[in-house]
């Protein structure tokens, strides 16, 4: 855009500089117009086909973008409570897009909103149901006896407690994005969810699954300046077409923060934030226990430095308490999003995962 | 000696709105972090869903009366949907595995080395 490539010569021009703001002033207010008309915005940059559906549960194959593949392929397991797509926005602006070119073979277990029905599925139904399917169907689709598991955020967490309950499983690589595993550390959740005061029983018994808008609202609750912030810096920037798509594809992905089953959130309550039970090595599930010492697979944690959500420190057993003798610690720029998604993490972070998975992909 | 970068109003007030949105979050997590404040929520938690159930019963009856949709009936109708969607991409799911689609490009080879 001919305002935005020309902002850099202006320098101590003072005429330009005074000409480049009324002209970003007008773009402002006609695009201003533009935004609030417009239709959601489009996300997904590659081509992916449908492999598994159960349910809430949904599992994709990416069309790998090459002749020649790595040889274990990555499974990416999406938090409960949103779609998959972040690690796919668009064009320029994709994990997905940035591994799949550099030989990876991707497939993502994504999730729908549940169904009244399945406000039943614990904990349980995904670490020892949905996982380990899609494992099976990855596996049976790409030939290979093993694979790399990846997780973000919850998403992880669960992947990490099907790694410990399945210490002969099929999981050669654990890449790990902003994975709570220590949940004495989730100060913030802990406080509100108090088994003093808080009632998980009354309210899941009285809603089934947990709206979307309760766990949005409490991620804002958690930076209450982040939204107004950011409307703000959208306005400042509106006529910056790139900085809006940006905008509207993160907002657009917020925005529809999915609804997690009750007994999922009881659980996840429950065991995770009352008792700790991954970290103390008491979460049991259908007759085994998680712990965490029978991970032997390489593992990357990569935690972001600005992360309101999980703390380092949430994360940081991953790297001391399992038995893997092969464990490397990223700590990225940015914050809980962008450390999958941000623009920064296309130039700093997934070169790094590339090189990573690579040498342990064959 | 490097030359003084020029001023850009735009900068320092994308730097000043960082710094109140950080001030104020700082603040803010200082005061809902505490015990005392989950006490609240959760109190205000359970307020807000006597409220919307006694809401919804009452929005329930006068949707009846007007005919049309009550909210349970608009989310049995969603769940419904979601299940033959669901019931739908099984079955596709199923016939393709049942008759492989010939045209579909062979599958990559999977002997990719990194470079040296």
């Amino acid at each position: 855009m001919a305002v935005a490539q020309g902002n850099e010569n202006v320098a101590d021009d003072f005429p330009a500089r005074v000409r480049t703001e009324m002209q970003r002033a007008i773009q402002r207010n006609l695009k201003g117009l533009e935004f609030l008309s417009a239709a959601p915005q489009a996300v997904g940059a590659m081509e992916k086909e449908l492999l598994y559906r159960r349910g809430t549960a949904l599992l994709y194959k990416f069309k790998p973008v090459r002749d020649e593949v790595y040889r274990v392929p990555l499974l990416i397991v999406t938090p409960p409570s949103n779609h998959g797509y972040i690690f796919d926005l668009a064009k320029g602006q994709s994990m997905v897009e940035f591994l799949l070119h550099r030989g990876i073979d991707i497939y993502l277990l994504d999730w729908v909103a549940p169904t009244r029905e399945e406000a039943k599925l614990g904990l349980a139904d995904y670490a020892e149901g949905f996982i380990p399917e899609a494992i099976g169907e990855v596996l049976a689709a790409s030939g290979e006896d093993e694979l790399t598991l990846a997780g973000y955020c919850m998403g992880g967490t669960l992947a990490v407690i099907h790694a410990a309950l399945n210490p002969a499983g099929p999981v050669r690589n654990l890449l790990m994005f902003a994975t709570p595993v220590d949940f004495t550390q989730m100060t913030m959740f802990r406080a509100w969810a108090d088994q003093s005061h808080f009632d998980v029983d009354k309210m899941v018994d009285t809603l089934g699954n947990i709206p979307g808008d309760v766990m949005l609202g409490a991620f804002d609750l958690m930076r209450p300046a982040n939204r107004t912030a950011g409307k703000i810096h959208l306005w400042t920037n509106m006529w910056n077409d790139e900085f809006v798509r940006s905008y509207r594809m993160f907002d657009r992905w917020a925005a529809e923060t999915l609804p997690v089953p009750g007994e999922y959130f009881r659980e996840q309550i429950k065991l995770l934030i009352w008792e700790n039970a991954l970290l103390e090595g008491t979460l049991a599930m259908r007759g085994r226990t998680a712990d965490l010492r029978n991970i032997t697979a390489a593992t990357l944690n990569i935690v972001a430095q600005h992360d309101h959500v999980v703390s380092r420190e949430a994360a940081l057993p991953l790297m001391s308490h399992t038995s893997s003798t092969d464990s490397e610690e990223i700590v990225a720029k940015g914050g809980h999003v962008s450390l999958v998604a941000g623009t920064q993490a296309l130039h700093r972070l997934w070169p790094k995962i590339d090189e990573w998975l690579r040498v342990r992909s064959i | 000696m490097p030359a003084k970068p020029p001023y850009d109003p735009n900068a320092e007030w994308q730097k000043f709105v960082q710094r109140t949105e950080q001030t104020i979050n700082s603040l803010s997590g200082q005061i809902t972090g505490t015990q005392e404040f989950g006490g609240l929520l959760s109190q205000l938690g359970m307020l807000t869903q006597a409220g919307q159930r006694l809401f919804s019963g009452h929005m329930e009856n006068v949707l009846t009366s007007l005919s049309l949709p009550t909210q349970k009936q608009v989310a049995d109708l969603s769940d419904q949907l979601r299940g033959v969607e669901a019931r739908l991409d099984e079955l596709k799911l199923a016939l393709e595995k049942l008759s492989p689609r010939e045209e579909r490009s062979p599958p990559p080879r999977r002997t990719l080395k990194p470079p040296a």
